[in-house]
């Protein structure tokens, strides 16, 4: 992945973008995202009792002199939104022209951008069959170098275990925030104690599930070696119309199971294909679906 | 159409291995899914079968088909045939060269069976149409276009085959086109050889022949041991052996000798001629092969022309040697001593022509006026012509020209101490000067001819060096061209003799005893039959053997496509080979098939 994941001209387009999150955040730093606590900023929150030690500056000399209560004003506390790019990167991933890692890269990158662009701390995570070494969320566009770096740097191989890797981040990452999973979610080992795991937890997740076109609407036909290219399993096979209608009606099927429990779980889920291009993604699915506004 | 080199389409056998390869390849054919379990269970479609054979057919392997096709049609390297109407302008070339006397296969010989097809020719073509051309070592126009039918056939009918060899298809091609100009639209070339001619139209005929047995070489020379030694080597290209005697024969003495060649072989063997006397000799054999003319071949020895020099002044044992260093030359050297003393009536000399010297040579002497002819002049003085003055210490800087005279000298090596001032005719060419003086110089007027060397060649190092003979056979060379070698080898009919420097020719006599015409400025003499040439003139009778080109004893040559089969068209028209068009299609289906395979073609072909 030598080359440019993105390009200026595309981040141009993004100025506008910026991440929604529901609900008040637990994050610990100043950002754009309203917090459950409360805390210093222009937005009045609520009065509270007088305790020692509490900054005079906040005391309303009004009601004070009005009731003789002594009250502080709180505000809202204006946080920013740690966001998390979990990238499957196993051997599955390789498949595809472009491959589905080059287009789950790009799109990680563009997400990375409106992060750090929206004041948001952002970090990258691979992982196969278990979380690889990544960038933790860090805030700032020098960030953006170390994501683009490790981005460039990942390469296809390994297994997919989507519940495990999951499992791995909740136990390596120590705050809550946006997490977004970005892979084919093909895994007959299952994916959805993870996510569960993941919003356990708080974190607000989202799913894009990346499949190439020859996945979604295989060509093939005749006899064939079927090779799984992660455990180079084979099974040989004469592909007709009618074993092709079995396949997409069965992957179809997987489809519908994952969208399903993202559903239960109110989890925005997105199926790209790897020729659907990122503009329209972004600007009109994401927006839609309200990741992003 | 037709293929010129047929076999190669063996090749064609090559598409096997590419349908198998092809097919084993397909039977293979891998396909990359992310998980298989989404595959696992579904029932294989039997529909697909026929789709599988459909689709292994399909245009990659076509088009590789299609290339191995159109290159191994283009390596059997195909040939258009351009069949022409009767043309309305034909030439016949009828091939008079030696071996045309050959007998036929069946009747005959060959030069009659070729005439008898172009009396055919002529007469199945338009009148006056029709260009003969008879063509050996040179090609010359029998019959011009024009000629009435009967003035082509008269033409046809005395023409006869000569002695001469083959001359090159270059040749006769450009005959033909200088006769013919653009008119020809065919040419009929009857020979008893393959002929490759680059012109349209054309159609050879070849007339096959009888075995031969020949004599291909024959060469004699003089021995201490033996007198004359003859050496003689007999060749066999017929399929069967041969066995009979080779006879050589000198002037006085015979020597026989049995001989035995097997099939398709050469021999070799000398004989001794102890006794003979005489130059000229001759090698036969009994073959009774149908061509005579090498059966019997000629051979001669030849003597040095003599060369009669007149000397003044004291001897140089040096410049005589280098005088009779020559081989082609038995130089006679005339001590005439000091010129005022041995000239009588004054110094008047005598003409040289008419006392019969070649060259007059004066070493440090002075001759008078009188002498005329070639004069060397060493240190020496030509009264009135070249005066030697006082000596002087020469210039170390010796300067020359690009001169006959020096030709092989090292001039740098040269050293001249001292030289004498010398008055010249002003016409003189100062070939070598040191400084502004003349050390070597020549020239040339209606009396003389003279080359003056001004030093005295002992105050030089002239004598101890090559160059001393190097210069004087110069001279030689300059002022009278030297004979032809003594030993020349094998003489062919109708290559020229070079007779040059045997002196004033009185008569040449052809080997049937007859005198050639012209013979007072001959320099080359073009012999027309096989035997012994005799050149008389003041110097002696040289002879010169003749024989009939060793080329022609050579078997018939056929093409390819007329080998066994005497006498038909070997090429009935013209070709236009077109192999470069194939390989560019063929070049064009493999760029199509990586197109198609690379862009057009879904991977699922693959």
């Amino acid at each position: 992945m030598s080359e440019d994941l993105i390009d200026t001209e595309f981040l141009k387009r993004l100025a506008n973008l910026r991440f929604i999150i529901a609900g008040r955040r637990r994050g610990h730093l100043s950002g754009v995202h309203v917090s459950r606590r409360a805390g210093v900023s222009l937005e009045f929150a609520d009065y509270r009792a007088y305790c020692p030690g509490d900054d005079l500056r906040y005391v309303d000399w009004n009601v004070y002199g009005r009731l003789d209560r002594v009250l502080v004003k709180s505000f809202v506390h204006e946080v920013d939104l740690p966001v998390t790019l979990l990238v499957d990167t196993s051997a599955s991933m390789r498949l595809g022209s472009p491959s589905k890692l080059r287009y789950a890269a790009r799109l990680a990158a563009a997400l990375a951008y409106l992060g750090l662009r929206g004041l948001d701390r952002v970090g990258v995570y691979p992982f196969a069959d278990r979380l690889g070494a990544g960038v933790p969320p860090r805030h700032g566009m020098r960030q953006m170098g170390h994501v683009l770096r490790l981005l460039q740097s990942i390469s296809p191989e390994g297994t997919t275990r989507i519940d495990e890797s999951l499992m791995q981040y909740v136990a390596h990452s120590r705050e809550s925030g946006l997490v977004l999973v970005i892979g084919d979610m093909l895994s007959d080992r299952g994916y959805e104690e993870g996510v569960s795991r993941l919003l356990h937890r708080g974190d607000k997740v989202v799913v894009i599930q990346v499949l190439d076109r020859e996945e979604l609407a295989p060509s093939i036909e005749g006899s064939v070696r079927l090779t799984e290219i992660e455990s180079l399993g084979h099974l040989e096979l004469v592909v007709g119309r009618r074993t092709l209608a079995q396949y997409r009606h069965r992957l179809q099927e997987e489809i519908d199971r994952l969208q399903r429990f993202l559903e239960g779980q109110r989890v925005p889920g997105f199926l790209v294909s790897t020729d659907t291009s990122l503009h329209e993604l972004l600007h009109q699915r994401f927006r839609a679906a309200g990741v992003l506004r | 159409m037709t293929l010129l080199n047929a076999p190669a389409l063996a090749l064609l056998a090559l598409a096997a291995a590419v349908l198998l390869l092809y097919f084993l390849r397909s039977r293979s054919r891998r396909h990359d899914v992310s998980a298989l379990y989404l595959w696992q269970g579904l029932q294989a479609d039997a529909e697909s079968r026929s789709a599988t054979f459909r689709e292994r057919v399909d245009p990659p392997l076509l088009l590789q088909l299609l290339f191995l096709a159109l290159l191994v049609f283009a390596l059997a390297d195909p040939a258009a045939i351009l069949r022409r109407p009767q043309a309305a302008a034909t030439a016949i070339a009828v091939d008079v060269s030696a071996s045309m006397r050959a007998a036929a296969a069946t009747r005959g010989t060959r030069f009659e069976a070729a005439i008898d097809e172009a009396l055919r020719r002529v007469d199945a073509s338009v009148p006056a149409s029709t260009l003969v051309v008879a063509f050996a070592r040179h090609a010359s126009v029998v019959a011009a276009l024009g000629a009435t039918r009967d003035d082509v056939r008269e033409a046809l009918t005395t023409l006869r085959p000569g002695f001469e060899g083959d001359g090159t298809e270059e040749a006769l091609a450009a005959v033909l086109r200088a006769a013919g100009g653009d008119r020809l639209e065919r040419v009929v070339v009857l020979t008893d050889r393959a002929l490759q001619l680059e012109i349209p139209g054309v159609e050879v005929w070849v007339a096959d022949g009888r075995d031969n047995v020949a004599i291909s070489a024959f060469h004699v020379r003089e021995t201490e041991s033996d007198r004359i030694a003859a050496f003689v080597r007999v060749a066999n290209s017929g399929d069967t052996a041969w066995s009979g005697r080779v006879i050589v024969s000198g002037e006085t003495e015979l020597a026989s000798v049995p001989l035995a060649v097997a099939a398709a072989a050469e021999e070799t063997l000398t004989l001794a001629l102890p006794q003979t006397q005489g130059l000229v000799f001759t090698a036969s054999i009994d073959a009774d092969d149908g061509f005579d003319a090498d059966n019997e071949r000629y051979a001669a020895l030849r003597r040095p022309v003599e060369y009669h020099v007149r000397w003044f002044g004291e001897p140089d044992r040096f410049v005589l040697a280098a005088l009779r260093a020559d081989p082609r030359r038995e130089v006679i050297v005339h001590f005439a001593g000091d010129a005022r003393a041995a000239l009588p009536e004054g110094g008047v000399a005598v003409a040289a022509a008419e006392a019969g010297y070649d060259l007059t040579v004066a070493n440090g002497a002075w001759l008078p006026a009188s002498i005329d002819g070639n004069i060397l002049l060493l240190h020496a003085t030509l009264e009135g012509t070249l005066e030697l003055g006082e000596t002087i210490a020469a210039s170390a800087e010796l300067r020359s020209i690009d001169h006959p005279l020096l030709e092989g000298i090292d001039v740098d090596a040269l050293r001249v101490p001292e030289l004498s001032r010398v008055e010249r005719p002003p016409a003189a060419e100062v070939v070598l000067a040191a400084g502004d003086e003349p050390v070597v110089l020549t020239w040339e007027d209606a009396e003389r001819h003279a080359v003056a060397v001004v030093p005295d060649l002992l105050r030089t190092n002239l004598p101890i060096s090559v160059d001393l003979p190097l210069l004087i056979g110069n001279v030689l060379e300059l002022l009278s061209r030297a004979p032809a070698p003594p030993t020349i080898g094998w003489n062919a009919v109708g290559e020229p003799l070079d007779v040059s420097g045997l002196g004033t020719i009185s008569a040449v006599r052809d080997p049937r005893g007859g005198t050639i015409a012209g013979h007072a400025s001959l320099s080359v003499i073009v012999p027309s039959e096989p035997g012994v040439y005799w050149v008389e003139s003041a110097r002696g009778r040289f002879p010169f053997a003749v024989n009939v080109p060793a080329g022609e004893s050579e078997p018939s040559a056929p093409t390819a496509e007329a080998a066994g089969d005497p006498g038909v068209m070997a090429h009935a028209a013209t070709l236009l080979p077109f192999w470069t068009v194939l390989v560019l299609l063929a070049l064009a289906a493999l760029v199509a098939e990586t197109i198609v395979y690379h862009r057009l073609l879904p991977r699922r072909t693959r």
